[in-house]
């Protein structure tokens, strides 16, 4: 009975064995056949492309090429042209067969093939009716391929859709959104002005994150509106859309930051002091030289080496404060070296260690 | 008496044996399967993805990249220039000099025009005192660490508190990193809050065009030691780790080439300073700790990253490899032995640890005991020579089965071996490793467990023999 079991085993082996290599060697071969066939066509297609990009009128139609290389000769083609490139490209047959494929993938009941559908349409840039609908793709992989999508196409809708996805419970939808709202700049002024004004608004740290990057300063209005808010997270992405905006309001509020109960938020506050240049808040910001937590300390610091001449008196000042904290962080401060200065001397280079 | 004692003891053992190889080959395939699914629901992902639109994000996290260097004045300068060049939008490189003997230092100091900097940081993790820290003025990336001499993990805790990056990928002696592997690596970063630590693949250089820190042509190595070490690594990698990702998550990361969560490794206590496996001591940690505390703790393994490595190409030097690495495997299952069978680390209890401590640690004393009971079993009439052929023709064929699989997932996907040599030559060494070399680990592997009984901790000599003008940081 074993004999028999190890035999048929032994015999099952050799079949799949054989198979095996016989697909390997067959796809091997198949590809550079295939590959062999398709490069003379690859290169007239490209060079097609390259005409019809130049402005080449009446250009020839594209060789009949697989749908992979097709997409292939199309997104080397399309990467990196301007819309009327692009709006050249898409008089072409070939483009708008792609195009209407990627559409027809987008409803598809599979989401492997509606991310494929969305991918394909960021390279075609191509897709206006179809993609914004898949921003609400039950699949965060589509969502967030949709988000991609949305940077160049930065409508109301979109942009509003897209802050709303700040707070979505997919890590990649959040990312793609913070990230497609960052680069649409402008655009998404509108979009995140409306979010912060809403009576309780989701995602509002991520959401206020975003704003400090966008910066813009019709952003620090609806800010400071949150500026009490209970969660310390908020108030130093407050802090730092302040620091992004600047202005009077926004250095009032800052140097208001720098009395808060948390941490984070006084690290925020000093460090967008700093970042703004205002050299009169370089009391306050010597005052918080002897904070309880390091990372204020080496915030105000650092803000104070920012602000020149005032800041370095009072840095120089805390080298003789009653508060060895404060000294501590002064004397790192200064001995910092960096390109502009000189080079540190060996004792002031001494290796002070921050024990926490 | 023991005429009759001896064969019955040798049948039952036999028959252990048997139903052992079973169950391994059992498991073996079944992370065959869960890669395969892994590897095309992985490619579904990345089809057509914006790599490039990554590289001007302003939200993707900073990584460090920790480079321990010990006496590497000849190699270290276009080292750090090939990670400098690593395509990665926010990327900070800290070179840790390990406490050189020879010049490695100036050499950095003169090629990057460094300046000293005053190390403001926090000492987190223990590690041997700092003497100084130093920034290039070409390149404000660049950061110097130079301390004390420690070993390996004391240079990568040094790192740690001084790199400022959100991710810290660890970076091994004597590997080369593909251009993009870090804009790939990051991917279950981006996707994923629960992920700690992701690892790449590594594939075996020699024999390859090797210039500048890059591999420029890749082949395979027709040396028999590489040749047999590309299948195993091919194997290791492309279904060994991948197939974990479905089936519990990993437990080995490659010290040569892994990307970490610095704040999770930070919590951890770094690295540990008294084993021989402090990368596998370390995902032990992060998992298990992770799991205590409801913190993430998910280890996920990425197959399009690839770093270069070059394999020893000495049997002695091999030996040595594969001696230490089985010590600090079995050091790490020692420590964290409690997660055994306990249902509260779930899948790591009871999946993934079982696995490792069956499979991986005891595997090569089971095999020993087979090699020696089966023939003199036949021998002494207990064992059936027929079946005990048969036993062996079939459990060579799946070993050789397992390859191919791996060749043909390979050939399917990355396909690094463009040419018909090399795929031939590849299938050479696949058919060649399950004669001789593997049962050679097997002797490395028993060795290694035999000095870890003896309390043996040393990393000995590890020579090689150099890749055109590799990255030997």
């Amino acid at each position: 009975m074993l004999y028999d079991v190890l035999i048929s085993v032994l015999l099952a082996e050799i079949g799949i064995l054989g198979a095996g290599l016989g697909f390997i060697f067959g796809h091997a071969a198949l590809r550079q056949v295939r590959a062999a066939r398709l490069r003379p066509d690859m290169r007239v297609s490209m060079d097609i492309l390259a005409r019809v990009l130049a402005g080449s009128p009446d250009p020839p139609p594209l060789p009949r090429l697989p749908l992979d290389k097709a997409i292939e000769a199309v997104a080397a083609a399309t990467r990196s042209v301007d819309d009327a490139g692009r709006a050249r490209l898409a008089q072409l047959p070939a483009y708008v067969a792609l195009t209407e494929r990627s559409v027809r993938w987008c409803t598809s009941p599979r989401w492997p093939r509606r991310l494929k559908g969305v991918r394909l349409l960021v390279i075609l840039g191509a897709g206006h009716t179809t993609v914004p609908l898949l921003l609400e793709d039950p699949r965060p992989e589509v969502r967030s391929a949709a988000a991609v999508w949305a940077v160049n196409h930065p409508s109301p809708q979109v942009t509003t859709r897209l802050v709303q996805m700040l707070g979505d419970e997919a890590l990649a939808c959040r990312l793609t959104a913070q990230d497609a709202l960052i680069r649409m700049g402008r655009h998404a002024v509108p979009a995140i002005i409306g979010h912060l004004s809403e009576a309780v608004p989701a995602a509002l740290a991520t959401a206020l994150l975003v704003a400090s990057r966008v910066r813009d300063s019709a952003l620090a209005g609806p800010a400071l509106e949150h500026r009490n808010h209970s969660d310390p997270a908020v108030r130093a992405a407050v802090a730092q859309v302040l620091a992004s905006g600047g202005g009077t309001d926004g250095v009032e509020g800052l140097e208001g930051f720098l009395a808060d109960p948390a941490a984070a938020v006084r690290t925020a506050a000093a460090a967008g002091l700093g970042a703004l240049g205002h050299w009169p808040s370089s009391p306050l910001l010597a005052d918080r030289l002897g904070d309880p937590a390091w990372e204020v300390r080496r915030a105000a610091g650092l803000a104070l080496d920012r602000l020149g001449g005032p800041g370095q008196l009072y840095l120089q000042r805390a080298l003789h404060s009653p508060d060895r904290f404060a000294r501590d962080m002064a004397q790192q401060v200064l001995d910092r070296a960096g390109p502009g200065r000189g080079r540190p001397t060996p004792a002031a280079f001494a290796m002070k260690r921050q024990e926490e | 008496m023991i005429f009759e004692v001896v064969p019955l003891v040798l049948t039952g053992f036999a028959w252990a044996v048997f139903a052992y190889f079973i169950v391994v080959n059992g498991c073996q395939t079944a992370l065959l399967c869960s890669a395969t699914a892994a590897m095309r629901r992985h490619r579904q992902r990345v089809w057509e993805e914006d790599r490039v639109g990554l590289l001007g994000s302003a939200v993707t996290p900073t990584i460090s990249a920790l480079a321990p260097a010990y006496n590497e004045e000849a190699n270290v300068a276009e080292s750090v220039h090939a990670l400098l060049m690593l395509q990665y939008p926010a990327l900070e490189v800290v070179l840790i000099n390990d406490g050189s003997g020879d010049s490695t230092l100036d050499v950095l100091i003169r090629t990057f025009n460094l300046y000293p900097i005053h190390p403001i940081f926090r000492n987190q993790v223990p590690s041997q005192p700092i003497r100084g820290l130093y920034r290039s003025r070409i390149h404000p990336q660049l950061l110097v660490v130079d301390k004390e001499n420690g070993g390996k993990a004391d240079a990568l805790n040094a790192g740690l508190n001084c790199a400022t990056g959100e991710l810290v990928c660890a970076i091994d002696a004597d590997t080369l990193i593909e251009p993009d592997a870090l804009l790939r690596i990051v991917r279950p970063f981006l996707t994923d809050e629960n992920v700690v630590a992701a690892g790449g693949t590594i594939r075996v250089a020699n024999g390859s065009k090797v210039a500048h820190g890059r591999v420029l042509d890749a082949r395979v190595s027709p040396g028999l030691l590489a040749g047999c070490q590309t299948v195993e690594y091919l194997r290791s990698f492309l279904f060994g780790r991948l197939g974990w990702n479905n089936l519990g998550g990993n437990l080995i990361i490659s010290g040569a080439f892994g990307l970490f969560r610095r704040e999770s490794v930070l919590e951890v206590g770094g690295y540990v300073h008294d084993t021989v496996g402090e990368d596998m001591e370390l995902i032990a940690d992060l998992r298990r700790q992770g799991q205590d505390r409801g913190t993430p703790s998910r280890v996920d393994f990425v197959p399009d990253p690839v770093a270069w490595t070059e394999v020893p190409e000495s049997w002695r030097v091999l030996g040595r490899q594969r001696d230490r690495w089985h010590r600090g495997l079995t050091d790490v299952l020692c420590r964290h032995r409690g997660v055994l069978f306990n249902p509260r680390y779930r899948a790591l209890g009871l999946v993934v640890y079982p696995y490792y401590l069956g499979v991986e640690l005891l595997g090569p004393v089971v095999e020993a005991l087979g090699l020696i009971a089966v023939p003199l079993g036949l021998m002494l009439g207990a064992v059936d020579v027929t079946f005990g052929a048969l036993f062996l023709a079939v459990a060579y064929g799946w070993g050789v089965l397992l390859n191919v699989a791996v060749i043909a997932l390979e050939e399917l996907t990355y396909r690094r071996y463009q040419r018909w040599p090399d795929l031939l030559l590849l299938l050479f060494w696949s058919v060649v490793e399950g004669v001789g070399y593997r049962q050679l680990t097997v002797i490395w592997r028993l060795r290694g467990l035999w000095r870890y009984a003896r309390g043996s901790k040393d990393w000995g000599v590890m020579s090689r023999k150099g890749l055109g003008t590799p990255a030997q940081v």
